[in-house]
């Protein structure tokens, strides 16, 4: 380990690996890049191994998720994974691209803030992060977009056959990065429905990504190294702090990324005393329910993924001046009616809503600087009333379908997404971040991932903060 | 109410009570959780063996919270159709069988080959589009 490094990324998900792909593309030969990664690499054959019972050694290198931050509301979870590839290891690799609306919910709809990056800015880049990914998806989508997908979509069952047939681009076969075909090293999903692990290393993940980033003669990679602030001098970062075995290090760079999820990123920047009134603030994600749907003599076979399609007809309109929009999942688990001769006369759908940063939810300091606190009080009326106004408007929804009965589950207790503890503003009042991710008070710092999201969209959000770390490098070097 | 009422009352009560924690306390995770999978597929002609070796396998990795609980729903009579645990359990069953290979030929004995696992077996999604090309 050198004293000073041009660049200093913390951590390896999604968020940093794509800025480091595209920053190493821009960079000169002779660039010198440190990583510090909180964990170790336990890979997908290791995992299969340990859930197929069999005694692996790598199953505790890791701290597991809820040791690492004390959660202050034991009926809210929050899901991630920690290690090489962070949440690439748990993620269901569902990437339906965000609308252009998403980006404007203030402009359109008077709610929230608009972000200061637009759909058209990010097009480009989602079209690099799905090549990068061999996302399989349709040719027809409810978003623009300049070229097709890598891959093929997957297959539909007979119930989504009905309502695409009914509702047109309104409802797609799901985009995903768990290949439709062998692909890159990556096997063909063939819906176990398990995709935090995958059984057949079919969903893309950074271990199997192929991107040489980690194996780039410029990048000195170290493991085990928790990352706890960055000192600051006037508005720049000067170096960054970590913990290594019982030892801490101080190591200079001229630029500093953090790339650790919206819980430590929040962590780092508020053990640093970093003073912007929004660091920390606005934790939240989206909010969602299974919904059951008996269907009358209708055989629900097929399909070749775990969410074969999204729905969109309850996401995008006026409707969302006042409530939620909703964005629904063909869900294709291998569910089963416990019904004589109905086995299969059932369809599920997830219902996703959005929701909008609240001041009551955040990240604060806790008594140990590694461990930060969890407080979340609850989502907004704005999301809960989408709840109310779909359980209204889904009989209509499905009245392409033999429905016999409907039913509503609980919401989850998580989606298992992390946003908005840094979000993106077009000035350091309505924002912690710049539209490039670089803090608006110090200016050699990107602070990557979903915390910067401004507005929580319905949709999943690793293609959109991938797509956001390769523009945020594209621009800024 | 006459004392002797109350009293004839109140005795039959506690017996009933104890002979339903006798029971409660007397009966396995496994036996309880046999009679529900049983009791929730009647109309089928379910190996008894393989119920058995399915219960056992499935009990595995359940810790004590989960067997009493499933015990209680067990005794209580609670269905499938009101516990998702109980759903989770009989749907793994039949997952865990040769009833779906056999296109869920009812009048056939439904038997156990190996608990449902993606991990020991993948790629056993008995829907799919492989088994189910033309759909």
């Amino acid at each position: 380990m050198q004293v000073k490094y041009d660049l200093i990324v913390v951590g390896t998900g999604f968020a940093s690996t794509f800025f480091l792909y595209q920053y190493l593309k821009k960079a000169p030969a002779k660039a010198k890049v440190l990583v510090l990664e909180r964990g170790f690499l336990y890979s997908n054959a290791e995992r299969r191994k340990n859930l197929a019972g069999q005694v692996t050694s790598s199953a505790k290198l890791n701290p597991l998720p809820h040791e690492t931050y004390l959660n202050k509301n034991p009926e809210k979870h929050w899901a991630f994974s920690l290690g090489f590839g962070g949440s690439s290891n748990c993620w269901y690799a569902c990437t339906p691209r965000f609308l252009p609306s998403d980006f404007k919910m203030k402009t359109l709809y008077g709610v929230g803030e608009d972000w200061p990056v637009q759909y058209n800015e990010l097009e480009p880049y989602y079209m690099t992060v799905e090549k990068l990914m061999d996302i399989s998806g349709p040719e027809e989508t409810p978003f623009p977009k300049s070229g097709p997908y890598p891959l093929p979509p997957h297959s539909f069952t007979p119930v989504d056959k009905i309502l695409k047939k009914e509702y047109g681009k309104l409802y797609i076969n799901q985009p995903t990065a768990r290949a439709s075909r062998a692909v890159n090293g990556r096997n063909a999903c063939c819906a176990s429905a398990v995709c935090a692990v995958c059984p057949v290393n079919a969903k893309f993940t950074i271990e199997n990504s192929n991107l040489q980033v980690y194996e780039d003669e410029r990048v000195e990679l170290i493991y085990g190294a928790q990352v706890f602030s960055v000192d600051f001098a006037a508005d720049t970062a000067r170096s960054i702090n970590f913990i290594r075995g019982e030892k801490e290090y101080r190591v200079e760079g001229e630029v500093i990324a953090l790339g650790a999820n919206a819980i430590f990123n929040a962590n780092i920047l508020l053990n640093s005393r970093d003073r912007h009134p929004l660091t920390g603030k606005g934790l939240g994600e989206q909010l969602g329910l299974d919904v059951i749907v008996h269907l009358k003599d209708l055989e629900n076979v097929g399909g070749s993924t775990w969410v074969n399609a999204n729905g969109y007809m309850l996401y995008d309109g006026d409707h969302r001046k006042d409530y939620a929009a909703c964005i629904m999942e063909s869900n294709n688990a291998p569910f089963i009616r416990l019904e004589s001769g109905k086995w299969r006369h059932v369809a599920t759908f997830r219902m996703i809503f959005e929701d909008l940063p609240q001041e009551e939810n955040y990240i604060t300091l806790g008594e140990n600087k590694f461990k930060p606190e969890a407080v979340f009080k609850g989502h907004s009326e704005y999301a809960w009333k989408a709840v109310t106004k779909m359980k209204q408007n889904l009989p209509g929804v499905l009245s392409c379908l033999p429905v016999e009965n409907i039913e509503y589950r609980e919401p989850f207790k998580t989606e298992a997404h992390i946003l908005g503890t840094t979000r993106m503003g077009k000035d350091a009042k309505t924002g912690v971040v710049d539209k490039n991710m670089i803090h608006h008070h110090y200016r050699n710092l990107f602070v990557l991932g979903s915390g910067s999201f401004t507005t929580f969209t319905p949709n999943n959000p690793t293609l959109t903060l991938s797509a956001l770390s390769l523009l945020a490098a594209d621009r800024s070097f | 109410m006459k004392r002797r009422k109350f009293l004839t009352i109140a005795g039959i009560g506690s017996a009933i009570a104890a002979v339903a924690s006798l029971k409660f306390f007397t009966t396995s995770f496994e036996s309880s959780a046999a009679g529900t999978i049983k009791a929730q597929l009647d109309f089928l002609n379910l190996d008894p063996e393989g119920v058995e070796k399915f219960v056992k396998a499935y009990s595995l990795n359940k810790d004590s919270y989960y067997k009493l609980t499933m015990k209680g729903y067990g005794l209580l009579g609670i269905s499938a159709s009101k516990s998702g645990k109980v759903h989770q359990m009989v749907s793994t069953y039949l997952l865990s069988t040769d009833f779906f290979t056999n296109k869920m030929d009812e009048s056939g004995i439904v038997r156990f080959v190996a608990i449902y696992d993606p991990y020991a077996r993948p790629c056993s999604h008995p829907f799919n589009h492989v088994q189910y090309p033309s759909s």
